[in-house]
Protein backbone atom coordinates (compact mmCIF):
# COMPACT_ATOMS: atom_id res chain seq x y z
CA UNK A 1 0.00 0.00 0.00
CA UNK A 2 2.47 2.38 1.06
CA UNK A 3 5.31 3.63 -1.17
CA UNK A 4 7.37 5.27 0.87
CA UNK A 5 11.08 3.45 1.46
CA UNK A 6 12.84 5.40 3.96
CA UNK A 7 16.56 6.17 3.48
CA UNK A 8 19.45 6.25 5.96
CA UNK A 9 21.49 9.31 6.71
CA UNK A 10 24.92 8.49 4.28
CA UNK A 11 26.98 7.90 7.59
CA UNK A 12 24.63 5.82 9.47
CA UNK A 13 23.94 3.50 6.15
CA UNK A 14 27.41 3.03 5.90
CA UNK A 15 29.18 3.53 9.81
CA UNK A 16 30.84 0.14 9.54
CA UNK A 17 32.53 0.96 6.70
CA UNK A 18 33.18 4.50 6.70
CA UNK A 19 35.08 3.60 10.46
CA UNK A 20 37.46 1.71 9.04
CA UNK A 21 39.26 4.46 7.37
CA UNK A 22 39.02 8.17 7.70
CA UNK A 23 40.41 9.09 4.63
CA UNK A 24 37.85 11.22 2.44
CA UNK A 25 38.75 8.92 -0.99
CA UNK A 26 37.41 6.53 0.54
CA UNK A 27 34.01 8.06 1.96
CA UNK A 28 34.39 9.31 -1.80
CA UNK A 29 34.20 5.67 -3.34
CA UNK A 30 31.17 4.41 -1.07
CA UNK A 31 29.29 7.31 -1.39
CA UNK A 32 29.91 6.94 -5.76
CA UNK A 33 28.53 3.38 -5.15
CA UNK A 34 25.90 4.51 -3.03
CA UNK A 35 24.75 6.48 -5.28
CA UNK A 36 25.02 4.39 -8.49
CA UNK A 37 23.44 1.49 -6.73
CA UNK A 38 20.04 3.15 -5.23
CA UNK A 39 19.50 4.53 -8.53
CA UNK A 40 17.04 2.11 -10.02
CA UNK A 41 13.59 2.91 -9.10
CA UNK A 42 11.12 0.60 -9.88
CA UNK A 43 9.21 0.87 -12.98
CA UNK A 44 5.89 2.52 -12.39
CA UNK A 45 4.12 -0.33 -13.93
CA UNK A 46 5.55 -3.11 -11.10
CA UNK A 47 3.90 -0.82 -8.58
CA UNK A 48 1.19 -3.43 -8.77
CA UNK A 49 -0.88 -0.74 -10.80
CA UNK A 50 -3.78 -3.05 -11.77
CA UNK A 51 -6.55 -0.16 -12.20
CA UNK A 52 -3.86 0.98 -15.13
CA UNK A 53 -2.88 -2.17 -16.70
CA UNK A 54 -6.34 -3.30 -16.45
CA UNK A 55 -7.45 -0.22 -18.88
CA UNK A 56 -4.76 -0.62 -21.12
CA UNK A 57 -5.79 -4.23 -21.90
CA UNK A 58 -9.18 -4.84 -22.85
CA UNK A 59 -11.12 -7.17 -20.96
CA UNK A 60 -11.56 -10.37 -23.22
CA UNK A 61 -8.52 -10.10 -24.23
CA UNK A 62 -7.00 -11.45 -20.66
CA UNK A 63 -7.40 -15.16 -20.31
CA UNK A 64 -6.49 -17.36 -17.49
CA UNK A 65 -2.70 -17.35 -18.19
CA UNK A 66 -0.71 -20.95 -18.08
CA UNK A 67 1.86 -19.40 -15.40
CA UNK A 68 -1.08 -19.36 -13.01
CA UNK A 69 -0.83 -23.44 -13.27
CA UNK A 70 2.69 -23.57 -11.44
CA UNK A 71 2.13 -21.25 -8.70
CA UNK A 72 1.43 -24.08 -6.02
CA UNK A 73 4.92 -25.42 -7.33
CA UNK A 74 7.62 -24.85 -4.71
CA UNK A 75 9.81 -24.44 -8.03
CA UNK A 76 7.45 -21.94 -9.12
CA UNK A 77 9.24 -20.37 -12.50
CA UNK A 78 6.09 -18.10 -12.48
CA UNK A 79 6.45 -14.82 -15.01
CA UNK A 80 10.01 -15.99 -15.99
CA UNK A 81 8.66 -18.81 -17.85
CA UNK A 82 6.20 -16.71 -19.79
CA UNK A 83 8.61 -14.18 -20.50
CA UNK A 84 8.41 -13.79 -23.87
CA UNK A 85 4.90 -14.69 -24.39
CA UNK A 86 2.56 -12.72 -22.65
CA UNK A 87 2.52 -8.66 -22.49
CA UNK A 88 3.36 -7.26 -19.30
CA UNK A 89 -0.23 -5.98 -18.53
CA UNK A 90 -1.42 -9.74 -18.44
CA UNK A 91 1.21 -11.00 -16.70
CA UNK A 92 1.02 -8.18 -13.87
CA UNK A 93 -3.03 -8.68 -13.63
CA UNK A 94 -1.65 -12.43 -13.15
CA UNK A 95 0.38 -11.82 -10.30
CA UNK A 96 -2.02 -9.39 -8.70
CA UNK A 97 -4.84 -12.55 -9.10
CA UNK A 98 -2.08 -14.97 -8.22
CA UNK A 99 -0.76 -13.14 -4.66
CA UNK A 100 -4.21 -13.19 -3.84
CA UNK A 101 -5.04 -16.72 -4.08
CA UNK A 102 -1.41 -17.61 -2.84
CA UNK A 103 -2.86 -15.28 0.24
CA UNK A 104 -6.30 -16.85 0.32
CA UNK A 105 -5.33 -20.22 0.00
CA UNK A 106 -2.90 -19.85 2.97
CA UNK A 107 -5.00 -18.31 4.84
CA UNK A 108 -8.27 -20.54 4.59
CA UNK A 109 -9.26 -20.43 7.98
CA UNK A 110 -12.62 -20.69 8.71
CA UNK A 111 -14.18 -16.66 8.10
CA UNK A 112 -17.74 -16.35 7.89
CA UNK A 113 -20.09 -13.90 8.40
CA UNK A 114 -17.73 -11.84 11.00
CA UNK A 115 -15.47 -11.10 8.84
CA UNK A 116 -16.14 -7.58 8.00
CA UNK A 117 -15.90 -6.31 11.23
CA UNK A 118 -12.38 -6.58 11.80
CA UNK A 119 -11.94 -5.65 8.25
CA UNK A 120 -13.13 -1.95 7.53
CA UNK A 121 -13.77 -0.43 11.09
CA UNK A 122 -17.41 1.14 10.73
CA UNK A 123 -19.20 -0.95 8.06
CA UNK A 124 -21.53 2.25 8.11
CA UNK A 125 -19.38 4.24 6.29
CA UNK A 126 -20.18 2.08 3.27
CA UNK A 127 -23.29 1.79 1.16
CA UNK A 128 -24.75 -1.62 0.92
CA UNK A 129 -25.39 -3.27 -1.99
CA UNK A 130 -25.86 -7.04 -1.89
CA UNK A 131 -25.97 -7.46 -5.77
CA UNK A 132 -25.34 -11.03 -6.46
CA UNK A 133 -24.78 -12.06 -10.42
CA UNK A 134 -24.34 -15.86 -11.40
CA UNK A 135 -22.40 -17.80 -13.86
CA UNK A 136 -21.76 -21.32 -14.89
CA UNK A 137 -22.64 -21.72 -11.07
CA UNK A 138 -20.73 -19.02 -9.32
CA UNK A 139 -22.03 -16.45 -7.95
CA UNK A 140 -21.08 -13.21 -7.09
CA UNK A 141 -21.72 -11.16 -4.61
CA UNK A 142 -21.19 -6.90 -4.40
CA UNK A 143 -21.58 -6.52 -1.11
CA UNK A 144 -20.66 -2.96 0.28
CA UNK A 145 -18.88 0.05 -1.80
CA UNK A 146 -17.07 3.02 -0.61
CA UNK A 147 -16.04 6.19 -2.82
CA UNK A 148 -14.27 9.34 -2.25
CA UNK A 149 -11.98 11.64 -3.28
CA UNK A 150 -9.24 9.45 -2.21
CA UNK A 151 -10.42 5.79 -3.27
CA UNK A 152 -12.78 3.53 -4.64
CA UNK A 153 -13.61 0.48 -2.29
CA UNK A 154 -15.74 -2.37 -3.67
CA UNK A 155 -15.77 -5.77 -1.85
CA UNK A 156 -17.24 -8.53 -3.21
CA UNK A 157 -17.78 -12.27 -2.00
CA UNK A 158 -17.44 -15.20 -4.60
CA UNK A 159 -19.25 -18.89 -3.95
CA UNK A 160 -21.03 -21.72 -5.20
CA UNK A 161 -22.86 -24.80 -4.18
CA UNK A 162 -20.01 -26.84 -4.11
CA UNK A 163 -18.20 -25.68 -0.77
CA UNK A 164 -14.94 -27.60 -1.60
CA UNK A 165 -14.08 -25.14 -4.41
CA UNK A 166 -13.53 -21.59 -3.89
CA UNK A 167 -13.19 -19.18 -6.66
CA UNK A 168 -10.84 -16.22 -7.56
CA UNK A 169 -11.73 -13.35 -9.80
CA UNK A 170 -9.24 -13.01 -12.36
CA UNK A 171 -10.19 -9.69 -14.06
CA UNK A 172 -12.00 -7.12 -13.94
CA UNK A 173 -13.34 -3.52 -15.89
CA UNK A 174 -14.37 -1.00 -13.79
CA UNK A 175 -16.35 1.93 -14.82
CA UNK A 176 -17.97 5.13 -13.16
CA UNK A 177 -20.34 7.76 -14.29
CA UNK A 178 -17.27 10.62 -14.12
CA UNK A 179 -13.21 10.07 -15.05
CA UNK A 180 -11.58 7.93 -12.79
CA UNK A 181 -8.46 9.17 -11.84
CA UNK A 182 -5.20 7.95 -13.29
CA UNK A 183 -3.27 7.14 -10.39
CA UNK A 184 -1.66 3.71 -9.28
CA UNK A 185 -3.33 3.72 -5.82
CA UNK A 186 -5.03 -0.12 -6.59
CA UNK A 187 -4.94 -3.66 -6.36
CA UNK A 188 -7.56 -6.95 -5.15
CA UNK A 189 -6.81 -8.52 -2.73
CA UNK A 190 -8.30 -11.56 -0.75
CA UNK A 191 -8.70 -11.71 2.83
CA UNK A 192 -9.10 -14.66 5.70
CA UNK A 193 -10.05 -16.61 2.88
CA UNK A 194 -10.77 -16.83 -0.91
CA UNK A 195 -14.32 -16.20 -0.59
CA UNK A 196 -14.06 -12.54 0.17
CA UNK A 197 -11.93 -10.10 -1.62
CA UNK A 198 -11.87 -6.35 -1.84
CA UNK A 199 -10.37 -3.91 -4.38
CA UNK A 200 -9.72 -0.52 -3.81
CA UNK A 201 -9.68 1.84 -7.05
CA UNK A 202 -8.41 5.28 -7.92
CA UNK A 203 -11.12 7.55 -7.16
CA UNK A 204 -13.29 9.15 -9.51
CA UNK A 205 -13.95 12.62 -10.16
CA UNK A 206 -17.16 13.78 -9.35
CA UNK A 207 -18.22 16.91 -9.76
CA UNK A 208 -18.51 19.32 -6.43
CA UNK A 209 -22.42 19.08 -7.17
CA UNK A 210 -23.00 15.51 -7.14
CA UNK A 211 -23.50 13.36 -4.57
CA UNK A 212 -23.59 9.98 -6.01
CA UNK A 213 -21.60 7.30 -8.23
CA UNK A 214 -22.69 5.09 -10.72
CA UNK A 215 -20.68 2.27 -11.14
CA UNK A 216 -20.13 -0.34 -13.84
CA UNK A 217 -18.32 -3.27 -12.51
CA UNK A 218 -17.52 -6.51 -15.00
CA UNK A 219 -15.58 -9.07 -13.82
CA UNK A 220 -14.70 -10.81 -16.90
CA UNK A 221 -13.38 -14.51 -15.52
CA UNK A 222 -13.12 -16.26 -12.11
CA UNK A 223 -10.32 -18.90 -11.43
CA UNK A 224 -11.40 -22.14 -9.32
CA UNK A 225 -9.39 -23.15 -6.84
CA UNK A 226 -10.16 -26.72 -4.63
CA UNK A 227 -9.98 -26.32 -0.83
CA UNK A 228 -6.83 -28.41 0.76
CA UNK A 229 -5.22 -28.21 -2.33
CA UNK A 230 -2.75 -25.48 -2.44
CA UNK A 231 -2.90 -22.99 -4.41
CA UNK A 232 -3.08 -24.43 -7.78
CA UNK A 233 -6.21 -22.70 -9.96
CA UNK A 234 -7.94 -24.81 -12.67
CA UNK A 235 -9.27 -23.57 -15.65
CA UNK A 236 -11.24 -20.28 -15.24
CA UNK A 237 -14.69 -19.78 -15.32
CA UNK A 238 -15.78 -17.57 -18.24
CA UNK A 239 -18.37 -14.60 -17.30
CA UNK A 240 -18.68 -11.68 -17.50
CA UNK A 241 -20.42 -11.14 -14.23
CA UNK A 242 -22.33 -7.80 -14.68
CA UNK A 243 -23.04 -5.63 -12.40
CA UNK A 244 -24.39 -1.11 -12.25
CA UNK A 245 -25.22 0.53 -8.79
CA UNK A 246 -25.27 3.41 -7.70
CA UNK A 247 -23.59 4.51 -4.36
CA UNK A 248 -23.22 8.08 -2.21
CA UNK A 249 -19.88 9.98 -3.50
CA UNK A 250 -18.02 11.78 -0.48
CA UNK A 251 -16.75 14.93 -1.15
CA UNK A 252 -13.50 14.34 1.41
CA UNK A 253 -10.56 11.77 1.48
CA UNK A 254 -11.06 9.84 4.66
CA UNK A 255 -8.16 8.46 6.10
CA UNK A 256 -10.50 6.64 8.76
CA UNK A 257 -10.84 3.95 6.43
CA UNK A 258 -7.89 1.28 6.36
CA UNK A 259 -6.46 -1.27 4.64
CA UNK A 260 -7.68 -4.69 5.72
CA UNK A 261 -3.98 -6.20 5.07
CA UNK A 262 -2.18 -4.41 6.79
CA UNK A 263 -4.06 -1.67 8.58
CA UNK A 264 -2.41 1.11 7.52
CA UNK A 265 -4.70 4.54 5.84
CA UNK A 266 -4.98 4.58 2.18
CA UNK A 267 -3.26 7.66 2.54
CA UNK A 268 -1.06 8.34 -0.76
CA UNK B 1 27.05 -16.41 14.56
CA UNK B 2 23.51 -16.92 15.12
CA UNK B 3 20.31 -14.20 15.09
CA UNK B 4 20.60 -13.40 18.62
CA UNK B 5 24.00 -12.30 18.25
CA UNK B 6 23.57 -9.99 15.29
CA UNK B 7 20.44 -8.74 17.79
CA UNK B 8 22.64 -7.75 20.78
CA UNK B 9 25.26 -6.17 18.33
CA UNK B 10 22.40 -4.53 16.36
CA UNK B 11 21.99 -1.05 16.92
CA UNK B 12 18.52 -1.50 15.16
CA UNK B 13 17.39 -4.55 17.56
CA UNK B 14 14.09 -2.53 18.05
CA UNK B 15 13.23 -2.37 14.03
CA UNK B 16 14.19 -6.02 14.07
CA UNK B 17 12.24 -7.12 16.47
CA UNK B 18 9.63 -4.96 15.33
CA UNK B 19 10.13 -6.60 11.55
CA UNK B 20 9.84 -9.95 13.15
CA UNK B 21 6.42 -8.99 14.53
CA UNK B 22 5.35 -8.41 11.06
CA UNK B 23 6.82 -11.48 9.99
CA UNK B 24 4.95 -13.49 12.88
CA UNK B 25 1.70 -11.88 11.77
CA UNK B 26 2.32 -12.60 8.03
CA UNK B 27 3.00 -16.58 9.09
CA UNK B 28 -0.43 -16.48 11.05
CA UNK B 29 -2.26 -14.46 8.31
CA UNK B 30 -0.08 -14.29 4.67
CA UNK B 31 -2.46 -11.26 4.15
CA UNK B 32 -0.42 -10.07 6.24
CA UNK B 33 2.56 -10.21 4.54
CA UNK B 34 1.82 -6.92 2.37
CA UNK B 35 3.82 -4.79 4.71
CA UNK B 36 7.21 -6.73 4.24
CA UNK B 37 7.08 -6.75 0.62
CA UNK B 38 6.57 -2.82 0.80
CA UNK B 39 9.59 -3.21 2.67
CA UNK B 40 11.72 -4.92 1.06
CA UNK B 41 10.59 -4.44 -3.03
CA UNK B 42 12.87 -1.62 -3.88
CA UNK B 43 15.67 -3.22 -2.40
CA UNK B 44 15.45 -6.80 -4.04
CA UNK B 45 14.41 -4.95 -7.22
CA UNK B 46 17.49 -3.13 -7.29
CA UNK B 47 19.55 -5.96 -6.29
CA UNK B 48 18.43 -7.87 -9.42
CA UNK B 49 18.41 -4.68 -11.39
CA UNK B 50 22.28 -3.60 -10.77
CA UNK B 51 23.49 -7.04 -11.55
CA UNK B 52 21.28 -7.16 -15.09
CA UNK B 53 20.48 -3.61 -16.14
CA UNK B 54 17.38 -4.79 -17.33
CA UNK B 55 13.96 -3.80 -15.83
CA UNK B 56 11.53 -6.55 -16.91
CA UNK B 57 13.89 -9.49 -16.16
CA UNK B 58 14.77 -7.80 -12.66
CA UNK B 59 10.50 -7.26 -11.75
CA UNK B 60 9.97 -10.69 -12.33
CA UNK B 61 12.96 -11.78 -10.51
CA UNK B 62 11.94 -9.69 -7.61
CA UNK B 63 8.26 -11.20 -8.22
CA UNK B 64 9.57 -14.79 -7.60
CA UNK B 65 11.76 -14.34 -4.66
CA UNK B 66 8.49 -12.91 -3.09
CA UNK B 67 5.98 -15.13 -4.24
CA UNK B 68 9.11 -17.67 -3.00
CA UNK B 69 8.84 -16.52 0.08
CA UNK B 70 5.33 -16.12 1.06
CA UNK B 71 5.25 -19.62 -0.01
CA UNK B 72 8.89 -20.82 2.75
CA UNK B 73 7.32 -18.33 5.27
CA UNK B 74 5.82 -20.73 7.38
CA UNK B 75 9.42 -22.71 7.41
CA UNK B 76 11.09 -19.25 8.40
CA UNK B 77 12.80 -19.73 12.48
CA UNK B 78 13.90 -16.04 13.54
CA UNK B 79 16.94 -17.96 14.96
CA UNK B 80 18.68 -18.97 11.51
CA UNK B 81 18.19 -15.76 10.37
CA UNK B 82 17.29 -12.30 10.41
CA UNK B 83 14.06 -11.75 7.87
CA UNK B 84 16.10 -9.69 5.37
CA UNK B 85 19.50 -12.26 5.14
CA UNK B 86 16.43 -14.79 4.89
CA UNK B 87 14.68 -12.71 1.66
CA UNK B 88 18.11 -12.21 -0.13
CA UNK B 89 19.37 -15.58 0.12
CA UNK B 90 16.31 -16.18 -1.49
CA UNK B 91 17.07 -13.68 -4.17
CA UNK B 92 20.73 -14.73 -4.17
CA UNK B 93 19.77 -17.93 -5.42
CA UNK B 94 17.49 -16.81 -8.11
CA UNK B 95 20.04 -14.37 -9.25
CA UNK B 96 22.75 -17.61 -9.32
CA UNK B 97 20.55 -19.44 -11.27
CA UNK B 98 19.43 -16.61 -13.81
CA UNK B 99 22.76 -15.13 -14.63
CA UNK B 100 25.05 -18.37 -14.85
CA UNK B 101 22.09 -20.00 -16.74
CA UNK B 102 22.61 -17.25 -19.48
CA UNK B 103 26.09 -16.33 -18.38
CA UNK B 104 26.39 -13.16 -18.00
CA UNK B 105 28.31 -11.21 -15.77
CA UNK B 106 27.15 -8.16 -14.06
CA UNK B 107 27.25 -4.80 -15.70
CA UNK B 108 27.03 -1.63 -14.11
CA UNK B 109 26.76 0.21 -17.59
CA UNK B 110 23.06 0.45 -17.51
CA UNK B 111 22.80 3.96 -15.21
CA UNK B 112 22.96 7.14 -16.90
CA UNK B 113 25.40 9.48 -16.11
CA UNK B 114 22.36 11.79 -15.19
CA UNK B 115 20.87 8.89 -12.32
CA UNK B 116 24.21 8.34 -10.51
CA UNK B 117 24.30 11.79 -9.13
CA UNK B 118 22.50 14.65 -8.55
CA UNK B 119 23.56 17.22 -11.31
CA UNK B 120 24.77 20.34 -8.50
CA UNK B 121 27.54 22.44 -8.89
CA UNK B 122 29.06 23.98 -11.86
CA UNK B 123 29.08 22.59 -15.53
CA UNK B 124 32.85 21.43 -14.45
CA UNK B 125 31.96 19.87 -11.07
CA UNK B 126 28.91 17.52 -12.80
CA UNK B 127 31.14 16.53 -15.76
CA UNK B 128 34.21 15.10 -13.12
CA UNK B 129 31.92 13.71 -10.65
CA UNK B 130 30.25 11.83 -14.07
CA UNK B 131 33.92 11.04 -15.22
CA UNK B 132 34.66 9.07 -11.96
CA UNK B 133 31.06 7.40 -11.98
CA UNK B 134 32.14 6.46 -15.93
CA UNK B 135 35.84 4.74 -14.26
CA UNK B 136 34.11 3.62 -11.14
CA UNK B 137 31.64 1.56 -13.25
CA UNK B 138 34.61 0.33 -15.72
CA UNK B 139 36.28 -0.98 -12.61
CA UNK B 140 33.38 -2.73 -11.28
CA UNK B 141 32.94 -4.66 -14.42
CA UNK B 142 36.45 -5.92 -13.93
CA UNK B 143 36.07 -7.11 -10.37
CA UNK B 144 35.54 -10.44 -9.71
CA UNK B 145 32.26 -11.55 -9.33
CA UNK B 146 31.98 -12.49 -5.98
CA UNK B 147 33.17 -9.12 -5.25
CA UNK B 148 30.71 -7.69 -7.27
CA UNK B 149 27.97 -9.82 -5.87
CA UNK B 150 29.05 -8.39 -2.31
CA UNK B 151 29.23 -4.68 -2.83
CA UNK B 152 25.82 -5.38 -4.49
CA UNK B 153 24.56 -6.75 -1.58
CA UNK B 154 25.69 -4.33 0.59
CA UNK B 155 24.72 -1.00 -1.47
CA UNK B 156 21.82 -2.19 -3.66
CA UNK B 157 20.46 -4.95 -1.32
CA UNK B 158 21.47 -2.50 1.63
CA UNK B 159 22.33 -5.67 3.77
CA UNK B 160 25.16 -5.46 6.88
CA UNK B 161 27.79 -7.15 7.08
CA UNK B 162 26.50 -10.16 9.19
CA UNK B 163 23.48 -9.99 6.77
CA UNK B 164 25.73 -10.62 3.45
CA UNK B 165 27.61 -13.70 5.70
CA UNK B 166 24.89 -15.23 6.04
CA UNK B 167 23.21 -15.26 2.68
CA UNK B 168 26.70 -15.96 0.75
CA UNK B 169 27.86 -18.64 3.58
CA UNK B 170 31.25 -16.91 4.93
CA UNK B 171 31.57 -15.32 8.60
CA UNK B 172 30.66 -11.45 9.24
CA UNK B 173 34.72 -10.96 9.58
CA UNK B 174 35.31 -12.26 5.86
CA UNK B 175 32.55 -10.79 4.39
CA UNK B 176 33.36 -6.96 5.97
CA UNK B 177 37.03 -7.54 5.23
CA UNK B 178 36.48 -8.39 1.18
CA UNK B 179 34.45 -5.32 1.25
CA UNK B 180 36.98 -3.10 3.25
CA UNK B 181 40.15 -4.40 0.79
CA UNK B 182 37.92 -3.85 -2.42
CA UNK B 183 36.86 -0.42 -1.90
CA UNK B 184 40.73 0.42 -0.97
CA UNK B 185 41.59 -1.51 -4.20
CA UNK B 186 38.60 1.02 -5.91
CA UNK B 187 39.72 3.52 -4.05
CA UNK B 188 43.96 3.34 -4.94
CA UNK B 189 42.51 2.66 -8.43
CA UNK B 190 40.37 5.65 -8.83
CA UNK B 191 43.26 8.55 -7.78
Amino acid sequence: MNEKQTEQPFEEKYNDLLKTSPDPAFAQIIQELDAICTAPQLPASVVFSFSIERKQAPLDSIQASPEIHVIGSPKSTLLRSTHKKLPRSVRLVALVATLAIVLGALSAASFSLGWWASLFGNPNLYATINQRQVHHGVTIEITKVYADEGRTIIAYDTFSNDSAKRYIPNNFDLVGSAPQKQETLSGTYGEGGTDFFYMVQPPFLVPANVHTLTLTLNIGNVLVTQSGKGATPSSPIMGPWHFVFTVPFHHENNTHIVAPSDGDVFTK
Amino acid sequence: MNYNDMLATSDESGTIQKEMALVEAAKANPVAFEPLYQRYKLRVYRYFFIRSGREEESADLMQQVFLQALQALPDYQEQGAPFAAWLFRIAHHLASNAYHRKKESVSWDFVSDNEQLNSEGDPETVFLKQERLTQLKHLLIELDPMKRELLALRFSAGLSSAEIALVVGKSQAAVKKQLIRTLQKLKEQMI
